[in-house]
């Protein structure tokens, strides 16, 4: 046997609270299912809060963060960990899956449907009550902490039948439902985030909400608020409103030039 | 002139180019002519002329020949611009009709430079629609219904929104284009903020659109009406749409001075209908008049309630912006003796069975049972059907067993000229859609751990090392090879061919359908399309467009072209049979798409309501058991409400006006299979 040394990536840790305007018993229920060791799905359009949920969550917790964007190269070997050779020695590295677990912090692996099938799969023994790793390459069996916890996200607006999590995985996790919040508290996390007036947060909002009214309609999706804060942000560092939408909303929901041309017609209407 | 770059051409030169321009044409006094008549042009319009001749030689010589005969006259009154827009049209028309046409169009120059001249300064229907359609579906959260109407008026019933075809009261396109919108708004406007209802008084004397009424076709109260209207509702959307009543003041101008005194109350946030009619009725008692406004949307009551009736809206709603409005129910002497009461979901009916109201009853061809029906001819002589089929009885709760009679039936080619037709129609788009579904094939895949490739792959090298060092055998897959993404994916879609769908819907089919294929002839997609009908369990159609074994060529866009309305919906045996056939693709992901106009339905037995929503369902049941992914699309903008129950194992969206179809049914399949 050659001699095993581990390296073992960062792990964030996450000091300052993260600002999370809480929408509706989210926060008790994530603590719940932390204390019960459950994996915790977090289903919504994208941008509506799903990561800075779980930052909050992991600093209310004081546990370390690990995430993963998933996509659809992404490896077993990517999430377990993988061998390396330094000089002489083969040395084995943590993936960030592994890392997690031998941590006890919170992995949240975000648009689980963009990884392949074959690596969605190593996760399933962690969301069970077995709550193990197992690491076939050097026949190691990690046994999740206490701590330890799985978290999921996926976007089910507008799923292609390519992609779909397989029911014996998503039958694993306590799902959450994710969705833009009410006008009222999108229009505090605007101000709040993006650092502009309430009228103009309101308005911002107010047009959000006129662009999802065109979902399934020539959009995909309408503005996320991850959107509207960008658009506030411009306005607060001295951007004119109507420029700040045209570039933040207008330009990047869509390509259809009809269909730009009438979100403009909407910029303009609300400002 | 010393460049010789920018000198005229001689007549030789030019001579020459015609001459190749149309090779072999035996019309050379023709050609001698119109040589003659480009010598003395500038260079820059010998150019433009010749440009355009060779373009338009590859359409017709004839034609091309004409076109420039005439080039030198038509090049006196137009600009390169309008010139080009002349040739493209006169070109287009070849298309469309034939030589014969098109040489008169180039030939009747006035007409042309008439049009061109208007044209510049006009907004019509078409051009504007498509943004005006999305601007109120954001701003109401509704898909709104908006026509055109006959008598160039803007005007609602509250369920259609109807505008001119053109507009030219401004002096440019841009304006007029401004002005639809602005009047559309103003429109949904109306039955968002009560124009056709009032609260009820102070006293609890409910003011209803009955009122409205009084004013008969007294022109000038509706005038009056209109403009004290527009006051009141441009303060209503102040709150919400600053921007946009700043850009209606810009283009009404200042108010009329007669409506001065108005202002003050019209333009409280909070004043109704009543307030309106008050000051209205203020102003009838003077001789005030005020020309009518370009940007005020005409009210006419009398017209408004009789569509109302005529739709039997006796639930009393408004179709849109309905949410904050309810109207009164109608006094019974406004009714003149038709049946009013229509079925309402749970109400005397039994638990479950579909209503059969209004918001269902917009299919045409669907019968009342009381109807007496015409037998059938063919009833007695049904040959041996190619298929037999199971079907579910929801009552039973149970198959009965081979039930629904397939055929086979070949569709009549079309018109072979309708897909050029289409496709000039959507060129834009189908190039966007193009250029989408080039990204999706255009991504290769590495592959990694293969026996050969063209580079190494080092996690396999590296365990390779570690392997052998550890004593255990190491793998010889060690390189990563590049592939074309390789989709596996079969798709069927399913056409409704019912004779509810005759007319737009079934264009839209087509013309989505021909969009498809365009746009899918770059992937390589296995898809087939079926269009299905049938009248009774004995006589189920369904109608072969493109096979899956099929190209898309001259004979399927024939097909196509031939698509059109035929009986009843059956719909499950056909989600049964098309799934089978897609079933026996080898591929790895099936989908099943189909396109229908509204609920199935089937004349005869007791498939309409209940039955046939349940057999449908289960037919997407076992598809979905089977591995087949199904999406539904339906162009049906009130029946929403059944759907979510219909097509439970399937996701499906709702497209509410049909002319929206092609260009969404191609975003649809994209989002569904990348
Ligand atoms: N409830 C919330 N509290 C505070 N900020 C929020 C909230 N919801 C959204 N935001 C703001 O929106 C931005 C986007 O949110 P986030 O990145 O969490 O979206 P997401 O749901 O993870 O999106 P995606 O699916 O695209 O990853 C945040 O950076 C934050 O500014
Ligand atoms: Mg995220």
């Amino acid at each position: 046997m050659t001699k095993q040394t581990h390296i073992t990536p960062q792990l964030m840790r996450i000091d300052e609270e993260p600002f999370y305007q809480s929408v509706d018993d989210e926060i008790e229920m994530f603590e719940a299912a932390a204390k019960a060791g459950l994996p915790v799905l977090l289903k919504g359009p994208t941008g509506c809060g799903k990561t800075r949920f779980v930052e909050h969550m992991a600093w209310k917790l004081k546990r370390p963060l690990v995430t993963v964007s998933c996509h659809d190269d992404l490896t077993t070997s990517d999430l377990i960990g993988r061998y390396l050779i330094v000089g002489d020695e083969t040395v084995w590295v943590d993936g960030p899956l592994t890392a997690a677990v031998r941590a006890g912090a919170i992995c949240y692996l975000d648009e689980i449907v963009e990884a392949r099938k074959d690596t969605t799969v190593v996760i399933h023994p962690l969301a069970d009550a077995r709550r193990v790793l197992n690491i076939d390459k050097h026949g190691e069996q990690v046994e999740a902490p206490p701590e330890f916890m799985l978290v999921i996200s996926y976007n089910p607006g507008y799923q292609s039948v390519l992609k779909e999590i397989k029911p014996s995985t998503r039958q694993r996790f306590v799902a959450f439902d994710f969705d833009y919040p009410t006008a009222a508290v999108e229009a505090k996390i605007v101000a709040a985030e993006g650092g502009v007036s309430d009228d103009i947060a309101q308005k911002l909002v107010k047009l959000g909400q006129m662009t999802r009214n065109l979902k399934g309609a020539g959009l995909d999706e309408g503005a996320s608020t991850r959107l509207l804060v960008h658009a506030a942000q411009l306005i607060a560092s001295g951007v004119k409103p109507q420029a700040a939408c045209t570039a933040a909303v207008a330009r990047s929901l869509s390509d259809d030039p009809d269909m730009t041309a009438s979100l403009q017609d909407l910029v303009n209407a609300v400002f | 002139m010393t460049n010789s770059a920018v000198r005229r051409l001689f007549l030789s030169e030019i001579e020459l180019r015609v001459e190749n321009a149309l090779p072999g044409h035996p019309d050379t006094v023709g050609m001698q002519r119109a040589v003659q008549g480009l010598e003395p042009l500038s260079r820059a319009q010998q150019d433009l002329v010749l440009h355009w001749l060779e373009a338009a030689a590859q359409s017709s010589f004839e034609l091309a020949l004409h076109m420039a005969t005439l080039a030198p006259q038509a090049l006196e009154r137009l600009d390169a611009e309008g010139f080009e827009i002349w040739v493209l049209n006169g070109l287009d028309m070849k298309d469309r009709e034939d030589v014969p046409t098109a040489k008169a169009f180039f030939r009747d120059l006035d007409d042309f430079i008439l049009r061109y001249r208007y044209n510049d300064s006009v907004a019509t229907f078409d051009d504007v629609i498509h943004r005006t359609y999305i601007f109120l579906q954001a701003i109401s959260g509704e898909a709104l219904d908006i026509r055109v109407d006959e008598r160039d008026k803007a005007w609602t019933d509250t369920q259609v929104m109807y505008l001119p075809y053109e507009l030219a009261a401004l002096p440019d396109a841009a304006s007029n284009r401004k002005l639809y919108k602005v009047m559309a708004t103003l429109l949904w406007a109306q039955t968002r903020y009560g124009t056709f209802y009032a609260e009820p008084g102070e006293d609890g004397q409910a003011v209803t659109q009955n009122a409205l009424l009084r004013y008969g076709s007294d022109e000038r109260a509706l005038r009056l009406l209109a403009a004290l209207e527009a006051v009141r509702l441009e303060a209503k959307l102040l709150r919400d749409l600053p921007g946009l009543v700043a850009e209606i003041a810009e283009l009404r101008g200042p108010w009329p001075a007669e409506l001065e005194p108005a202002l003050p109350r019209l333009s409280q946030p909070d004043a109704t209908l009543a307030d309106t009619l008050e000051v209205l009725d203020a102003f009838l008692k003077t001789d005030v008049d005020i020309p009518a406004m370009v940007h005020a949307a005409t009210i006419d009551p009398t017209q408004t309630m009789k569509n109302i009736r005529a739709e039997k809206r006796t639930d009393g709603k408004p179709r849109f912006g309905a949410q904050e409005i309810a109207f009164e129910p109608f006094p019974s002497d406004f009714d003149d003796g038709e049946a009013v009461g229509q079925g309402v979901a749970g109400e005397d009916m039994e638990p479950g069975d579909m209503p059969s109201s209004t918001s269902l009853g917009k299919n045409p061809v669907r019968r009342n049972d009381d109807v007496v029906m015409p037998v059938n001819p063919n009833t007695q002589l049904f040959p041996e059907p190619d298929f037999k089929y199971d079907e579910w009885d929801y009552k039973r709760g149970a198959y009965r067993e081979e039930w629904c009679h397939l055929y086979e039936v070949p569709v009549a080619p079309g018109d072979p000229a309708y897909v050029n037709q289409v496709k000039h129609k959507y060129r834009a788009y189908i190039w966007q859609i193009r250029r989408q579904l080039e990204m999706i094939k255009g991504e290769d895949k590495m592959l990694s751990r293969q026996v050969d490739g063209e580079e190494m792959d080092i996690d396999a090298m590296i365990e390779h090392v570690i392997d052998h060092r550890n004593g255990s055998e190491p793998s010889d897959r060690l390189f990563r090879r590049r592939v074309r993404n390789e989709r596996s994916l079969a798709v069927m879609f399913m056409v409704d061919m019912s004779g509810s769908t005759k007319g737009w819907v079934n264009n839209a089919e087509r013309e989505s359908l021909i969009l498809l294929c365009e746009a899918l002839e770059l992937l390589n997609d296995n898809y087939a399309i079926y269009g299905f009908s049938g009248w009774g369990h004995k006589r189920c159609e369904i109608y072969p467009v493109k096979r899956f074994d099929e190209q898309y060529d001259d004979s399927v866009r024939a097909k196509i072209a031939g698509i059109e309305g035929k009986d009843f919906t059956r719909m499950g045996v056909a989600v049964r049979h098309l799934s089978k056939l897609l079933e026996e693709q080898g591929a790895r992901h099936k989908l099943l798409i189909t396109i229908s106009d509204g609920y199935p339905d089937d004349f005869g037995d007791e498939y309409r309501n209940n039955y046939g929503i349940e057999d449908t369902r289960r037919a997407l049941q076992e598809a979905h058991e089977r591995g087949i992914r199904s999406f539904c699309v339906t162009i049906d903008r009130q029946g929403a409400d059944y759907l979510p129950h219909l097509y439970g194992p399937a996701r499906y969206e709702v497209v509410p006006n049909a002319y929206r179809l092609p260009m969404r049914m191609a975003e649809i399949y994209r989002h569904l299979t990348t």
